[in-house]
């Protein structure tokens, strides 16, 4: 079991751009930080940053609420490295400290904002426009679904997480993240499917 | 629509994540059915269209300074006292409702427990010049005449919000 774990999180999408460039280096950096090595510490969070944010924000959907969260997650990071094994990948871990720091915020924005419209606040994350339109639609895409299918479907398809490794981060079965990456999967496509129409409708109404 | 319940295991084998007897199936299904065909290449478009936005790189914008305020705020030797980040939030309605219904309560009860009875002219000890009728300006005085009780007193009921705070006036 354990090999399978260490077997990479990014070998489901090999196109993607690796958060950890180096990855023989990291587990060095892992465990220097661990004993104390502030310089190595800060590497770490540099290299892993940008996974940290991007998780933080297609988990939160706005600017804002994910640099808050990447921050308490690094913090986190930093107050648990000494429980940490630096043999194991470092990915799982973030990945389960940013669910966990995006779910307490959410729960404490769902309260703050009880009785208050829902706001909408640009996301604009993106330096490429048309990058950025198509990615302020998914991200609303993303405020339809539950926070269980949400997280599924940001570990699977936006991070390229394996089935296997996201039901391992969510602990839960491969057969209830299969459920819901496809109830996630189908509104996605749902919302966006819509967006196109309507654009079309637009056009045809000019 | 015999279709619609291909529709979940379309979402699921067009990422590799349908494997068995039910991709065998959806398989037989999709090599007599145009429909399904179309849906689950739609459907492939608009996964690839997913993962090439998730793929994009994040503007430095949204990452700048935020390696420096993770490294001040783990500055502490004792990294348990690291709190998480505070920001200051909008008041909701029902906070600004429940403040004010806190202070409505206070100010019934400050009312309530007030020794009201001091205030009753006939407790009040009579000053000794109540016997020489109507105070009379005294030439020579040079500051006006202000009634001698009674003064207004103003009190400040702050709160949390910087922008809500309760003023009340006696008479
Ligand atoms: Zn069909």
């Amino acid at each position: 079991m354990s090999e399978r774990i260490t077997g990479g999180l990014l070998v489901a999408m090999p196109e993607f751009e690796p958060a950890l460039p180096q990855p023989g280096a990291t587990d060095e950096l892992i465990a220097r930080a661990t004993a104390g090595d502030r310089p190595a510490f800060e590497l770490l969070v540099r290299r892993t940053q940008s996974l940290v944010l991007r998780t933080a924000l297609h988990l939160l959907g706005n600017r804002e609420d994910a640099r808050d969260a990447t921050q308490d997650v690094f913090i986190r990071m930093y107050n648990y490295l000494p429980g940490f094994n630096p043999e194991r990948p470092i990915e799982p871990w973030l990945y389960k400290i940013t669910l966990n720091v995006c779910r307490d915020m959410l729960r404490k924005r769902a309260r703050w904002h009880a009785g208050s419209a829902a706001e909408t606040r640009p996301v604009a994350v993106f330096p490429r426009p048309e990058a950025r339109e198509r990615h302020e639609l998914l991200i609303r895409a993303l405020d339809t679904l539950s926070e269980r299918e949400r997280a599924a479907i940001v570990l699977r398809d936006f991070e390229g997480v394996s089935t296997e490794e996201t039901a391992q981060i969510l602990n839960i079965r491969q057969v209830t993240v299969r459920t819901l990456i496809s109830r996630a999967r189908i509104k996605l496509k749902q919302a966006c499917d819509a967006h196109v129409r309507a654009e079309q409708g637009d056009h045809h109404d000019v | 629509m015999t279709c619609d319940r291909f529709r979940f295991d379309i979402a699921l084998w067009v990422e590799n994540d349908l494997s068995g007897w039910r991709a065998r199936r959806l398989q037989r299904h999709l090599r007599k059915c145009p429909h399904c065909q179309a849906y689950a290449e739609s459907f492939r478009r608009h996964q690839a269209t997913v993962k090439q936005v998730a793929a994009e790189p994040i503007d430095d914008t949204l990452a700048a300074g935020l390696v420096e305020a993770v490294m001040a705020r783990t500055k502490s030797a004792d990294a348990q006292k690291v709190q998480p980040v505070r920001r200051p939030r909008p008041v909701s309605a029902y906070r600004t409702a429940a403040v004010a219904a806190g202070l409505a309560l206070a100010l019934v009860a400050a009312w309530l427990l007030y020794p009201w009875t001091l205030q009753r002219p006939m407790d009040v000890p009579r000053p000794l010049t109540a016997t020489t009728g109507n105070p009379v300006e005294k030439p020579g005085l040079t500051h006006p005449a202000v009634p001698p009780v009674n003064k207004p007193v103003m009190v400040k009921l702050l709160t949390d919000d910087p922008n809500v705070v309760f003023v009340m006036l006696s008479e």
